[in-house]
């Protein structure tokens, strides 16, 4: 199973970094643009991207367990009016339980992201990257790239740039007094500001390999908005699928439309035609409404028997037996019996004949025939099945 | 529209989604069921026209023969006239017939079977008579026929 660990490169560009994990073990690393992360992920794979701390407001709430997810965000707009810099209405609110915690980001912002890692098909995991070193431990920092990564035991985050460190930190020791976080990366300002009794390096692979465990508890900031393009990426789906797919969706239109279509054109066809056989038996028939009733008061009319015979039972049955040693046929229609009369026929050739009679529809009732030197000769009775 | 769209909370955007989705599948199975509907009608009146040919059709079959054999009891002698036009338009070979005690026989020679067959159909609708029996003697390629009708 392929897995890919997205960092942004700066909190203010869309250059990002590309960690490769296959089944666990780490592949590769690749820098490369948001937009392009597409030319290097299969479908088939789990994309983490971590959206920088500082472009998320992590907001500590508290919830009673009765309170709808809408009720909780009316409450916390109405709360956090001046908290928020920009507009609210640019916003999207997550809020999750346990850890009990409100997550705002700019909804363009998140859109953004969202359509360049759909662009891949993969399946899509954007969380705050303070979540990364909170999975290790609730209250902890790591650095990144640019920028220093604060999670506190509420998981809540912020990060803040080398510059502007000093400044958060002097922040930080006013507001939250007794923040002992661990330090993940090794830190001269860091260790000099909470000790060196909190150390606990660690690599980035073993982060990833632990938020890759443990990271379903966390709020998944994607949102799964419907998407044709994302939903053909992901399921591998082809133009030849596409084309089958629309082949068959017409064919399940053609089909009733034209077989409908040709059974009407038979249907008047077989009108015309009934039409027609009035107007020969009576050109002056002008109006067939019921043929059935038509005919039988026609039939009537002429007072003729009701039993007519039309076929000739068995007439078809003489080209069968157009075989040059049966010298006589004599078929008698009336009882559907023929009278098959033979010269020295071949007795395989004989019992050939006898065989294929049921397939022939033919039943044999008597034979009287005598063998010499392996020819045949005499009469054979057979009926005709109808 | 799209923007107004994009500015919808995510939960009016999913209610518009399953709204229209539900508006597009009942329009989609509505039309299907039409389509599926109109054929199965199609199907029901093609076997109706179709039945009601065959029954009008053998009926007329029946009638014509049965004022084919009036005509011929009526006119015997111009349908044995006819009969002879179409043995002569049939190429057949020492056409002959008899009339003893109510019955017809019809002999004629023709060494292929078919056209035999074919002579014998258009006989029966000039004269409205089924054959009660047809005897063909062989003799290598050379077939005689013989047709008994019972009049």
């Amino acid at each position: 199973m392929n897995k890919y660990f997205i960092h942004s490169l700066s909190s203010n560009s869309d250059d990002v970094e590309l960690h490769h994990y296959v089944d666990g073990a780490y592949k590769s690393k690749k820098t490369t643009h948001l937009d392009s992360v597409s030319e290097f992920i299969d479908p088939d794979s789990d994309i983490f991207y971590f959206v920088p701390s500082s472009q998320i407001s992590s907001i500590k709430i508290s919830i009673n367990d009765e309170e709808s997810n809408e009720a909780i965000k009316a409450r916390l707009l109405s709360d956090l009016d001046d908290y928020i810099v920009s507009d609210i209405s640019q916003n999207d609110i997550f809020i999750n339980r346990n850890p009990d915690l409100a997550l705002l980001i700019n909804d363009k912002y998140l859109s953004d992201i969202s359509q360049s890692l759909k662009s891949t098909g993969a399946k899509i995991h954007v969380y705050p990257e303070h979540f990364i070193a909170y999975i290790r431990s609730k209250s902890s920092i790591l650095k990144l790239y640019d920028r220093y990564i604060f999670s506190f035991d509420s998981a809540e985050g912020f990060s803040e740039t080398e510059a502007g460190l000093n400044k958060y930190l002097d922040l930080l020791n006013k507001e939250r007094s007794d923040y002992e976080p661990r330090i993940l990366i090794e830190d001269k300002t860091l260790i000099k500001n909470f000790g060196d009794s909190n150390l606990d390096y660690v690599g980035l692979e073993e982060l990833h390999s632990g938020f890759a465990k443990e990271h379903l508890t966390l709020p998944n900031l994607f949102q799964t908005n419907f998407s044709l393009n994302y939903l053909i990426k992901r399921f591998q789906i082809n133009k030849l699928d596409i084309a089958l797919a629309i082949t068959a969706l017409s064919l399940l239109v053609i089909y009733p439309l034209s077989s409908t279509y040709i059974n009407n054109n038979y249907a008047n066809e077989y009108k015309n035609e009934t039409i027609n056989l009035f107007k020969k038996i009576n050109p002056n028939i002008k109006k067939v409404v019921n043929p059935r009733r038509q005919i039988d008061e026609i039939i009537k009319s002429y007072n003729l028997s009701e039993d007519n015979r039309l076929d000739i039972s068995g007439i078809e049955s003489i080209k069968r037996l157009d075989i040059p040693e049966i010298t006589k046929v004599n078929l008698n229609v009336d009882n559907s019996e023929a009278k098959l009369t033979l010269s020295k026929l071949g007795s395989a050739q004989y019992k050939f004949l006898i065989n294929i009679l049921p397939q022939s529809n033919l039943v044999l009732l008597n034979e009287d025939i005598e063998t010499k030197d392996g020819k045949v000769s005499g009469t054979v009775l057979i009926k005709f099945a109808i | 529209m799209k923007e107004f769209f994009n500015n919808l909370q995510s939960r009016e955007r999913n209610l518009i989604i399953l709204l229209v989705s539900i508006i597009v599948l009942g329009i989609l199975l509505s039309i299907t069921t039409n389509l599926y509907s109109n054929l199965k009608d199609s199907k029901l009146r093609l076997a109706s026209q179709k039945s009601d040919y065959n029954y009008v059709f053998n009926q007329a079959k029946g009638l014509s023969l049965d004022l084919a054999q009036k005509n011929f009891e009526l006119n015997s002698k111009d349908v044995l006239l006819q009969i002879e036009k179409l043995a002569d338009s049939y190429q057949l070979i020492n056409y002959s017939y008899q009339i003893n005690n109510s019955e017809l026989e019809i002999i004629y020679i023709l060494n292929d079977l078919e056209p035999s067959l074919l002579f014998i159909n258009d006989l029966v609708s000039l004269i409205g008579l089924i054959p009660g029996s047809i005897e063909v003697a062989r003799l290598n390629e050379i077939k005689r026929f013989t047709l008994t009708f019972s009049i």
